[in-house]
């Protein structure tokens, strides 16, 4: 009996695991991108909203700079996060 | 850093006292030279995938120390406008006759446009002309009406003359024009949402290009999620430049900040 009663408090912890497992693979397409992103500089709206407007070509950006005379915000970012593209 | 710390508005107002330049780590031989000088501290160091700091105009003096982002200088989103204020201040910007429109800042190739793009989470331009004289021509278009407030930051640009760049945007065909592409959730294709025409007036293609930005709609990801199933699925990006293997740190990494 003691054994069937730990196996059911297994049954539910797997099912629970289960069940969070899933839903957390729907739930995560949706949830804002509010984690860690060190390039990404646009607010998690999923409007399209103003936003810094970066040269992604340095001597481009630097020319712009020279040219009008203002300091540089500048950060370089990887566009890929273990080689996998579309994410800071 | 997280996204709320460069998209605080008042962030965004101040940006627009600087030239902001982003370039994409490990994708240009040429630029990680000047990447290295200004964000390693000994040229032995391997060039790390983020860093941040302050330029003067002519990009050979630092302002501010490097690091890896932002939220290493600072702690927070205000402490940083604040900062870039004090900084705008000590800066007069010339007035320039002889080309009053910034350049379209632009990526350096369509390709890693559309994965910045991706990355960005926004829509892109690419600017598609017969020749170099056509691209120059829809170029200057676009930065007469892109640095309005209406437009500014919600596109992300690369421009091409060559059709082969386009392989990876769905229904762009051969004609050219300026095209507004939904970045796929990876960055490795495109999708066209509209094509502009070459002759359009700069009036209606600011009026093309707000309606594009309002139509679209953000595509949220989740990072681990996106990073776990890009691996499942063998989705690979290739650098130009090799990414460096580095050794984990044991070091425990502060709360909130992530370790590469």
């Amino acid at each position: 009996m003691r054994a069937s009663a730990e196996d059911c408090r297994w049954l539910v912890l797997s099912a629970a695991m289960v069940a969070v497992g899933l839903s957390s693979s729907v739930v995560a397409q949706f949830p804002s991108p509010a984690g860690a992103s060190y390039g990404g500089s646009v607010p998690s709206s999923r409007k399209v909203v103003p936003g810094i407007a970066w040269y992604g070509v340095l001597t481009e950006g630097l020319a712009e700079a020279k040219r009008t005379g203002k300091p540089i915000l500048f950060i370089t970012a990887a566009a890929q996060c273990r080689g996998v593209p579309g994410m800071w | 850093m997280d996204r709320s710390f460069l998209s605080n508005k008042q962030l965004i107002k101040i940006s627009r006292e600087f030239v902001c330049i982003r370039t994409a780590t490990y994708e240009d031989k040429r630029e990680a030279g000047f990447l290295k000088w200004a964000f390693l501290r000994s040229p032995t160091e391997e060039l790390r995938n983020f860093g941040y700091c302050i330029l003067s105009p002519d990009g050979k003096r630092k302002l501010r120390r490097s690091v890896r982002g932002p939220n290493y200088l600072y702690p927070n989103s205000g402490a940083m406008v604040a900062d870039l204020q004090r900084i705008a201040r000590q800066f007069s910007p010339k007035t320039t006759t002889s080309s009053p429109r910034p350049a379209v800042p632009r990526m350096k190739t369509v390709r890693l446009g559309i994965n910045v793009a991706s990355c960005d989470g926004l829509p892109g331009v690419v600017v598609f002309g017969k020749d170099r004289r056509e691209v120059d021509e829809l170029n200057s278009k676009l930065s007469g009406v892109i640095w309005e407030e209406s437009l500014a930051g919600k596109f992300i640009y690369a421009s091409t003359t060559k059709p082969d760049d386009l392989k990876i945007v769905d229904g762009a065909g051969a004609k050219t024009g300026i095209l507004v592409v939904e970045p796929d959730v990876y960055g490795m294709k495109g999708r066209l949402l509209r094509r502009i025409d070459v002759s359009v007036s700069e009036r209606d293609l600011k009026k093309n290009l707000i309606d594009a930005a309002d139509r679209f709609t953000r595509r949220p990801k989740s990072h681990g999620l996106h990073v776990r199933n890009g691996r499942r699925d063998g989705r690979s990006w290739k650098t130009e430049v090799p990414v460096p293997t580095r050794v984990r740190s044991k070091r425990r990494t502060a709360p909130g900040r992530r370790r590469e």
